[in-house]
């Protein structure tokens, strides 16, 4: 066998990134190289299919009636006109669905609103017509007399005692979903409209508080934000003869979607087959029903097939955002700026329905809170909360970056209050090996001061810098997600050619390009012999899909345990063929078998195979899930702003961002989640923002909602920290959700740096500088 | 989106007898802000009358050393004009300040003057809004009103002129061809638009039949000392909060004339003659301008959300009348830096 260099060193300043990475023992033709995505040619020459591209004869469209009202009684609905226009195939109410709820959790959704509507945007009636132009005419058609019923906004009045109750009637949730991996779960508790409260202690953090000799307090807002994909949710759904029900959706989880479509209709799971579809952008959002289930029962009605395409309206106003947040925090601190304690609490607006979260609390809104740093005391309180708001769902780290801009914002406050660096007071208290997390768990590979020491560096922390220039960072923590069942299966055909039949969509991370180089690395050979085949949920292994930065950790164990049996099956074949016993068998650099004084390539082994009747051959595996990966990673990230104290603009000049990583199987789709990530992140802090009045949303057109262009990107210097660690084949770990959570902080402290003005509510704009400004003025 | 009728004009003639013949039509050539309306039910034309045909595409010198600009030229190609780029700066800074680039190399110059006004809530057909539909109310009075107007406004509509290249013309004193079944007539740049008063559905004081088919700019274009400043959320695809054209002349340390027109703050480009007089005749300094700033703002009111726009505003025109004085050289490609 052919050993690669210990160590690969990659240079491409072109884009004024910097790349390094090591790999070992790795066959140079596979993992750690920039491989053209597998999909690229299809996805660009416009090939590929998405949900919206697939055609069926007597394909009807649907479109959905929405409330006006953020909270309110439905009277009557007098569908008569709508359903008299030619062109109508069927038109359902709320009275013409089951009364069963969806949710992943809470099942508290339904299908169409069932006498009360809870948010503006909520499905009220829905039609399918021969055109989506005659389905919008009948919608106007249809007459809905409300009745309009108090409502609430804000989740702390949501929690007042008189405040209208959203959800009176109990809602049903999933148990095993609402476990709780770490503290005191409590699922809708005796508090108005509170879906969930999760407490969690480690140490005792009122004793650290109340003995302290410094404690300080800041609260913190984050408002919801949209994913931002570029394709709508779309789904199609249609029945056959033999009742089989097909779908084509926008959906990360096709298998998971299925799990819950079969329970909320009655059908059998292998009666509804979900049908592979590329994935125009996901980031957290796709993971969802959606209009799947009203879709189903518009066919059904109409007994024709029917697709259904949210606009960019629909998108903005009732998808399933980002949720909003208000945090405060209370850290005690010694002499020496030493983190002695944290008292947390979060809380999430959660919207009118809880149903689009696979989970009880936010996952990272706790899980990560103050991750990279040494606390050893820690009492956090998380709460979901209903509100008469559109319901939110999950995005890339769901919780974190909310969770993170309010951490990474402190501990700059608490610096600047004890006149420390802001890098200084990380290096002092960064996690370091042997030391706990603040939630008590044991993490190994511990390298926050390394990182952050790397970034600054990078960046020119120390360097001079000119008036209105302002610097800042931030930094964190998160361990690839090792959770939820992969299950591939890996043919060799005749031809010696590599299949691999999984059951994740590409939601556009290039993730199938990564599946690729995996196998291929197993095998020594070249990607191009690999093809990707993604399977229908009838004849591919379950898979629970893009979450959590998890795939290639989950699938990646799937494909070695497949790729495991396949070497065994693959070497006893040419053993039998070479006449030796299959442990002689090694392969060769160039994918051929070879024993003592003999060998044979692959594809004329897979021929004599085949006349024996022994090819193709597939091979089945699974990954075991479950236990948190120990291995976490690191990121810091550097800001530089130019603060105009003038007209209060501010203009972001560069990042550096720092990663602390496994082996990096594809250095090109790497570098996109890192981009991507930063570009999100930037949006969240300089630009977007869903506003809402009285429950409406506002910012309901893309030229409203602002997320940012390519003009407001700033130059960006990545620095990997070679290194390995990672606990997945091949050392890997993840770099998903690690990019796009902490940078909002980063810019804020560079505000702070830049001309002394704190802001403690993203997005910036201009009028909180200047407000920040004449309150500093007026101070004076 | 509603059934309409569509016809293709193939003369300035023609156009304006289809639409005198057709009650409820609307004229189409970019289609970049009418179409978006159609979509979102704010506009619900009859017909379209698509004049994207018409011979109106060319720029020209005219005998008085000014330029004549052709209705259908698009956004773009003006901007990047040799003689514009040379002559007229402040115009072509304002162009490339507006819209992005997609929408520029569709939009046309006379559907630019033409584009409506922006309100969250004249978007919005679910709320109440006496532009859409006269004496319904005005939902921005009391609503979200980050983006309105603070100056020339009425208890009827709080409504901004969005256009970037408008307010330029305005600094520029250009002036509207038009042409309709009377005839052929000129209308000076700051009578074109106008303030919403008792009528906010009446954006500009065209005739129905009406069609713009060119704007003249005159000889003089201040290539000197000049500035577009505009002040918005992001570099691209953002209106103003507040936008501010200047051109100065200058002489002996003196200002010998000077235009100032804002953008995003009043239902139509802001220009202040009494401004304008305070800073002519004066020293080019902070103190002038800060003089003149407070003047224009002088009779601005906000409304809560927008109420920041006031200061605002004041320091963007004196930034702007700095730079223009001072003559800082403006990235014409490259608005990244207001």
């Amino acid at each position: 066998m052919v050993k690669a260099p210990d160590t690969l060193e990659r240079a491409d300043n072109s884009q004024g990134v910097r790349c390094r990475m090591v790999a070992a023992s790795l066959s140079g033709k596979a993992v750690g190289q920039p491989v053209m995505r597998v999909d690229g040619i299809a996805k660009v020459t416009g090939r590929a299919l998405y949900a919206g591209d697939v055609d069926l004869p007597d394909l009807l469209s649907g479109r959905c009636l929405r409330s006006p009202h953020p909270s309110a009684r439905i009277v009557s609905i007098n569908v008569g006109k709508a359903k008299a226009l030619p062109g109508v195939r069927s038109v359902l109410t709320g009275a013409d669905v089951p009364d069963t709820c969806y949710g992943r959790m809470c099942k508290d959704i339904p299908v169409l609103a069932k006498g009360v509507v809870r948010f503006v945007g909520e499905k009220v009636a829905a039609v399918a017509a021969d055109t989506v132009e005659i389905a919008e005419a009948a919608l106007e058609l249809i007459d809905v007399e409300y009745a309009e019923l108090p409502a609430v906004f804000s989740a702390e009045e949501a929690m007042r005692p008189t405040a209208p109750i959203i959800h009176p009637e109990a809602v049903e949730f999933v148990p095993g979903a609402a476990a709780s991996i770490h503290g005191e779960l409590s699922m809708y508790p005796p508090i108005p409209n509170v879906i969930s409260r999760l407490r969690v202690r480690h140490g005792d953090a009122a004793s650290a508080l109340a003995s302290a000799h410094k404690i300080f307090e800041h609260s913190f807002a984050v408002p919801s934000v949209h994913q931002g994909y570029i394709e709508p949710h779309t789904c199609l759904v249609a029945i056959g003869r033999d009742g089989l029900v097909d779908v084509w959706v926008a959906n990360k989880g096709p298998h998971i979607a299925r799990t819950h479509m079969a329970a909320a209709i009655g059908v059998q799971e292998n009666r509804i087959r979900f049908n592979p579809v590329a994935i125009g952008g996901d980031f957290g959002g796709k993971g969802s029903l959606m209009d799947t289930l009203v879709c189903y029962y518009l066919a059904r009605a109409a007994g024709r097939p029917v697709r259904m395409v949210m606009n960019s309206f629909e998108e903005l106003t009732a998808g399933n955002p980002r949720h909003s947040a208000s945090i405060t925090l209370r850290t005690a601190v010694d002499p020496d700026a030493r983190l002695l304690a944290i008292d947390a609490r979060v809380i999430f607006n959660a919207g009118a329905y809880g149903g689009f979260v696979p989970v009880p609390t936010l996952h990272g809104g706790y899980g990560e809170l103050a991750g990279a740093y040494r606390v050893p005391n820690c009492a956090i309180e998380v709460l979901r909360v209903y509100t008469n708001t559109v319901p939110c769902g999950h995005m890339r780290a769901p919780g974190a970056p909310q969770v993170t801009f309010a951490v990474e914002s402190h501990i700059d406050m608490i610096a600047h209050a004890l006149g420390l660096d802001p890098v200084e007071m990380r290096r002092r208290n960064a996690i370091a090996e042997g030391d706990l997390t603040p939630l008590g768990e044991k993490r190994r590979h511990l390298r926050c001061r390394e990182t952050i020491d790397a970034g600054a560096r990078a960046f020119g922390w120390d360097k001079p810098k000119s008036p209105g220039i302002g610097r800042g960072m931030s930094t964190y923590e998160h361990p690839p997600g090792n959770f939820g069942l992969s299950t591939v299966a890996l043919t060799i055909g005749i031809d010696g050619r590599i299949t691999l039949t999984l059951g994740s969509p590409d939601t556009g991370t290039g993730f199938h390009t990564i599946a690729a180089q995996l196998v291929a690395e197993h095998f020594a050979v070249s990607v191009d012999e690999v093809e990707i085949a993604q399977g229908d949920t009838l004849s591919s292994g379950f898979e629970a899909g893009a979450s959590g930065q998890r795939l290639t950790t989950t699938i990646g164990q799937a494909i070695a345990a497949a790729a495991d049996r396949m070497k065994q099956d693959l070497a006893a074949l040419a053993a039998e063929r070479l006449n030796c016993a299959p442990s002689d068998i090694g392969i060769g650099a160039d994918g051929s078998f070879s024993a003592p004084g003999a060998m044979i390539d692959r594809r004329t082994l897979m021929g004599w195979a085949a006349e024996r009747g022994k090819a193709p051959l597939t091979c089945q595996g699974e990954n075991t899930p479950g236990r948190h990966s120990d291995r976490t990673s690191f990121v810091a990230h550097f800001a530089e702003v130019a603060v105009d104290r003038e007209t209060g603009q501010v203009r972001l000049r560069r990042i550096v961002t720092a990663h602390d990583v496994g082996t990096v199987v594809n250095p090109i789709t790497h570098q996109g989640q890192i981009e991507g990530g930063l570009i999100q992140a930037v949006g969240q802090a300089m630009s977007e923002q869903i506003v809402l009045k009285d429950g409406a949303v506002i910012t309901a057109h893309l030229g409203d909602y602002k997320l940012p262009t390519a003009m407001d990107i700033a130059e960006l210097e990545t620095i990997l920290l070679p290194g390995g660690g990672g606990t997945a084949p091949f050392s890997t770990t993840a770099i998903g959700e690690m990019s796009n959570v902490a940078l909002p902080a980063a810019i804020t402290n560079a505000v702070f740096d830049a001309v002394g003005v704190r802001l403690v509510e993203l997005p910036i704009s201009a009028e909180k500088v200047l407000e920040g400004l004449r309150a500093q003025a007026s101070a004076a | 989106m509603i059934n309409f009728q569509y016809a293709r004009a193939v003369s300035v003639s023609e156009a304006v007898r289809l639409m005198a013949g057709t009650p409820g039509a609307k004229f189409i050539a970019g289609g970049t802000n009418l179409v978006d309306l159609m979509k979102m039910d704010v506009e619900r034309p009859t017909a379209l009358i698509d004049v994207s045909r018409l011979p109106l595409d060319t720029v020209e010198e005219t005998p008085g050393g000014g330029l004549h600009i052709g209705a259908l030229v698009r956004n773009s190609d003006l901007a990047y004009h040799p003689l514009v780029e040379r002559r007229y700066p402040v115009l072509s800074s304002a162009l490339l300040a507006g819209a992005s680039q997609q929408l520029r190399n569709m939009a046309s110059i006379g559907g630019n003057l033409l584009q409506r006004t922006r309100c969250a809530y004249f978007y919005d057909v679910a709320t109440p809004c006496n532009k859409r539909e006269a004496g319904s109310g005005c939902s921005a009075l009391g609503g979200l009103n980050r983006m309105n107007a603070i100056l020339g406004t009425s208890d009827n509509c709080i409504a901004v002129h969005p256009s970037d290249m408008c307010v330029a013309l305005a600094a520029l004193e250009a002036k509207v061809h038009v042409t309709g079944t009377r005839g052929e007539r000129v209308i000076a740049f700051a009578d074109f638009h106008r303030l919403p008063e008792a009528e906010p559905q009446r954006d500009n004081n065209l005739a129905a039949d009406e069609l713009v088919t060119g704007i003249e700019l005159p000889q003089r274009g201040f290539e000197t000392h000049y500035s577009y400043l505009k002040i918005r959320d992001r570099s691209s695809y953002a209106f103003a909060l507040v936008s501010v054209a200047v051109c100065l002349e200058l002489g002996g340390g003196r200002i010998r004339e000077a235009r100032l027109a804002l953008g995003g703050v009043a239902h139509k480009p802001w220009r202040d003659a009494g401004a304008e007089a305070a800073l002519s005749g004066q020293s080019a300094n902070e103190a002038t301008f800060m003089r003149a700033a407070a003047l224009v703002l002088s009779k601005a009111k906000g409304f809560g959300h927008n109420t920041f726009k006031i200061d605002l505003a004041r320091r963007a025109v004196v930034r702007a009348l700095s730079q223009a004085a001072g003559g800082t050289p403006q990235s014409q490609s490259n608005k990244k830096i207001a």
